[in-house]
């Protein structure tokens, strides 16, 4: 029963994009190029150097 | 990004780049950094091309060193809970 459940999850999943569902844990972390406050910053770079604590927020000069 | 900045060296200690992203320029960027004297790389999303694919407003994604994730916190994060996750990447 959870097998048919899980099966009809992932088809139903498969008919959005990722954004619908977010992007979830065990997934590759798509690449991306852009610039920083410390000149151009390539995601894929860091792969096989460091681990990457990606922090998205709304807005600067909001709290935490 | 100030609770970031907050436990930076711990981040840091475990090998990890910590990286805020916005929509803001990066002139606002360099602003917000110097007023709370943030060090790490705050990154300009204009375009929101970023946001696309790492959706959900406020969200923190931990990936490993082969460019999985391995974690996902949405909402506010805690670093105590985040700097776990990164000593199990080890």
């Amino acid at each position: 029963m959870t097998r048919y459940l899980t099966m009809a999850v992932m088809a139903f999943q498969s008919l959005f994009p990722v954004s619908v569902f977010g992007l979830a844990v065990g997934q590759p972390a798509p690449d991306f190029v852009a610039t920083s406050t410390q000149g151009p910053i390539r995601l894929k770079e860091y792969a096989g150097k460091r681990a990457v604590v990606l922090a998205v927020y709304y807005k600067d000069f909001t709290p935490g | 990004m100030q609770a970031f900045q907050a436990d930076l060296a711990a981040f840091e200690s475990q090998g990890a780049q910590v990286l805020g992203v916005s929509g803001d320029t990066v002139e606002s960027h360099r602003r917000f950094a110097e007023q709370h004297g943030i060090r790490f790389p705050l990154i300009a999303d204009i375009d929101g091309n970023i946001a696309r694919n790492y959706p959900g407003g406020r969200v923190t994604y931990v990936i490993d060193r082969a460019g999985i994730v391995r974690h996902v916190t949405k909402g506010m994060p805690d670093n105590e809970r985040l700097l776990d996750v990164l000593k199990g990447l080890k």
